[in-house]
């Protein structure tokens, strides 16, 4: 087996797509004028501090919620208002796995196989098998690696062409965390299949996402494929100074002072002339950091 | 066959450490040509990395003619890597030796001399004023 | 989806089947008796009889099954019991989160909330009938003495209780629909219900129908009427017009029960969360 280059299609096919998109609770909005566009075939992180707004913007894709303003489209339908164009090619892990801990396993499987014309029985019964998850065994009883494991299996048997997975490993042991993931990878190797993902982890995300948005306090701050991302910034550091001249030249994301040295999260490629300024590169880790506390919020789209 | 492995401290992409870790074995001899790459889903599925990481790193590989995907089959060493001739490694290294000897004449420890070596080699193959 | 309705009610509905067949263990050997006491002491051809042979007859009848007989007034709670048990799992999971399951499924809101709600009128409407109808044949010999339009039997008897029963399920899922919270929800539930009741009887059900005034006291109304004042001047409801009255208060409590309903569903379809 190869490399199923082919099989996720062209990249250019749109997956997410949110135009403007928001939510208002009363009068404070939990989500405002979000705009991005995810290609089919990616694996996106949404990434935000808790109460960013990230369940919010995933119940909205997947058509839990009513849009206040803007609109938001799976597979180029609305999943609230066609949701019989979406619902079938969409998996959804709820953060708190929405299982009935009353039922079994084995009864978990049956409203997965009675409610999905898709449904693919061998592979949920195979990947439980696999990690040992008993069928007989109580959901209430399951310990919460367990509840993730079985959650994503019944997305995954859903044969989906999109999964939305909200903090996923939020709950998890780091082993939990790995075993999940390399699950929800060789799933996404196997069928192309498009993976949105919230987290407020953020490491790892560099190995597991090739696209990335970030939120903050309701907005979005940053979207792009990670790679652009990286290679859009650098970390300035220098001597203590207002950052005013380097601002004229290179966008600043956010700025860090001691008594002798200023550091400067920056997003530009271009030549930084002054010497008196090391550049250094930084990690995917770091500039979500860098967004993630930044005072003044501005939006950027990397292209 | 190859078991990748990665660093997520190293500040090197992924898909960048899994390029020089097939290039490094082919280099060796641990890979020779006609052998096997792992598969996208193997190597995803023991690293827990998303597959297009391990796709562009095939890719890469197969545009400097490294490997070859063929189609149903999977990805395939095709050819070696000619490491540096002899004499000019011998030579390098002399000069390399010589200069070494000079900097600790001059009292620069062992510690003071990697840094400038990487700082220089850094600053030679990025080209970015340090 | 019928399936998953069934399978996340079950437990209640095994609690429901079990409260049915205690009563019906209970009530079918009393009944029987009650019957049986009536034919023997020939109470038929006492009724409206004054008697000593009668009078007496009737005493220890009275005597016999008053206990049991003021017991069956707490059935008038089992509506209340029956619609909680109905109800309240469909807002435990909207509580609870999993109706997300069901709502990122292949299958429409749409048609996960008529199934919910459709297993739940049903399954609501075939116990309370059932009650209903258990409740009614024991109370005959009773009926035939005192008469069954009085609150005491018409609350039990008849087709109310299973309007009474789908107007607790409406008050369990509006509550829980506006609340959120299932055990608030269901008291809230509890204290209409009981309250909605006792304003019904007291103040409306008398003037389903123009009352029969009369001068003399109530040993002058008919026997069997429904005695709303009594005293100097009567006032009463003859016995004849049990269905009628049952009648109008099953499509009043039927039409609030749909209200409230129509409530639970505008709830659920605006969901914001």
């Amino acid at each position: 087996m190869t490399a199923p280059v082919t099989v996720t299609g062209p990249t250019t096919r749109s997956a997410v797509r949110a135009v403007g998109l928001g939510k208002r609770y009363g009068s404070r909005w939990a989500l405002r004028d979000c705009t991005f566009d995810l290609p089919a075939g990616s694996v996106t992180a949404l990434v935000g501090q808790n109460g960013a707004g990230k369940s919010t913007l995933l119940h909205l894709a997947v058509g839990l919620t009513e849009p206040t303003a803007g609109r938001v489209e799976i597979l180029g339908s609305s999943a609230r208002r066609q949701p019989r164009d979406v619902l079938p090619r969409l998996g959804f892990v709820a953060q708190d796995h929405a299982l009935e801990p009353r039922f079994r396993v084995a009864d978990m499987l049956e409203v997965g196989r009675r409610l999905n014309p898709r449904w693919d029985a061998a592979l949920a019964r195979e990947h439980l098998a696999r990690l040992g998850i008993p069928l007989g065994q109580r959901v209430g009883g399951l310990s919460g690696g367990q509840r993730a494991q079985v959650a994503l299996t019944m997305a995954l048997a859903k044969r989906p062409e999109i999964l939305v997975l909200d903090e996923p490993a939020a709950a998890l042991d780091p082993l939990a965390r790995r075993e999940l993931l390399r699950m929800l990878m060789g799933a996404a190797a196997d069928t192309g299949l498009t993976v949105l993902l919230s987290s407020h982890v953020i490491s790892d995300l560099e190995r597991v996402c090739d696209h990335l948005v970030i939120l903050a306090a309701g907005e979005v701050r940053l979207t792009g494929p990670t790679d652009e991302v990286v290679a859009a910034h650098r970390l300035l550091s220098g001597p203590r100074t207002e950052p005013t001249a380097v601002a004229r030249m290179h966008h600043v994301v956010s700025e860090n002072h001691t008594d002798r040295q200023t550091t400067l999260l920056v997003r530009s490629t271009r030549h930084v002339y002054d010497s008196r300024w090391r550049v250094d590169e930084i990690g995917l880790e770091e500039i979500v950091l860098g967004y993630l506390s930044q005072t003044a919020p501005g939006k950027d789209v990397t292209e | 066959m190859i078991q990748f492995r990665l660093d997520s401290r190293s500040g090197v992409p992924t898909y960048m450490q899994l390029v020089l870790q097939v290039r490094q074995a082919v280099r060796l001899g641990v890979l020779r040509p006609g052998d096997q790459l792992p598969t996208v889903k193997e190597v995803v599925e023991t690293l827990a990395i998303n597959p297009n990481t391990v796709l562009k790193a095939y890719r890469q590989l197969d545009g400097e003619g490294l490997v070859e995907g063929r189609r149903g089959q999977g990805t395939y060493v095709t050819q070696g890597i000619a490491a540096t001739t002899a004499a000019d490694d011998g030579s390098l290294r002399e000069e390399l030796l010589s200069w070494v000897r000079r900097a600790q004449g001059a009292g620069l420890d062992e510690e003071d001399i990697d840094a400038l070596v990487a700082s220089v080699t850094r600053e030679a193959f990025t080209g970015r004023v340090a | 989806m019928t399936w998953l309705a069934w399978r996340q009610q079950r437990s209640e509905i095994l609690a429901a089947t079990a409260i049915l067949l205690l009563l019906t263990a209970i009530l079918v050997p009393t009944g029987l008796g009650m019957a049986w006491a009536f034919d023997r002491d020939e109470l038929a051809g006492c009724l409206g009889q004054t008697t000593p042979t009668c009078l007496g007859a009737l005493d220890s009848f009275e005597r016999r099954f008053e206990g049991i007989i003021d017991a069956t007034g707490w059935f008038s709670l089992l509506p209340l019991l029956i619609g909680v048990l109905f109800a309240a799992p469909l807002v435990v999971e909207l509580d609870r989160g999993t109706h997300r399951l069901a709502w990122t499924q292949s299958i429409t809101r749409r048609r996960w909330l008529v199934t919910k709600l459709g297993l739940i009128t049903v399954g609501a409407t075939a116990y309370a009938a059932l009650l209903a109808g258990l409740i009614t044949w024991w109370r005959a010999p009773v009926d035939d003495l005192y008469g069954r339009l009085r609150p005491a039997a018409f609350q039990l008897e008849g087709i109310v209780p299973i309007a009474y029963t789908l107007f607790a399920v409406g008050l369990v899922l509006a509550a829980g629909t506006v609340l959120r919270r299932p055990v608030p929800a269901i008291g809230v539930a509890a204290v209409l219900f009981v309250t909605v009741r006792v304003l019904v009887e007291t103040y409306v059900r008398p003037h389903y129908q123009p009352a029969v005034h009369l001068a003399g006291d109530s040993a002058d109304a008919p026997r069997l009427a429904w005695m709303i004042r009594s005293g100097p001047s009567t006032t009463y409801q003859p016995a004849d017009r049990f269905w009628l009255f049952q009648g109008i208060e099953t499509v009043t409590f039927v039409a609030a029960a749909a209200c409230l309903v129509g409530i639970a569903v505008w709830r659920i379809r605006t969901r914001s969360r």
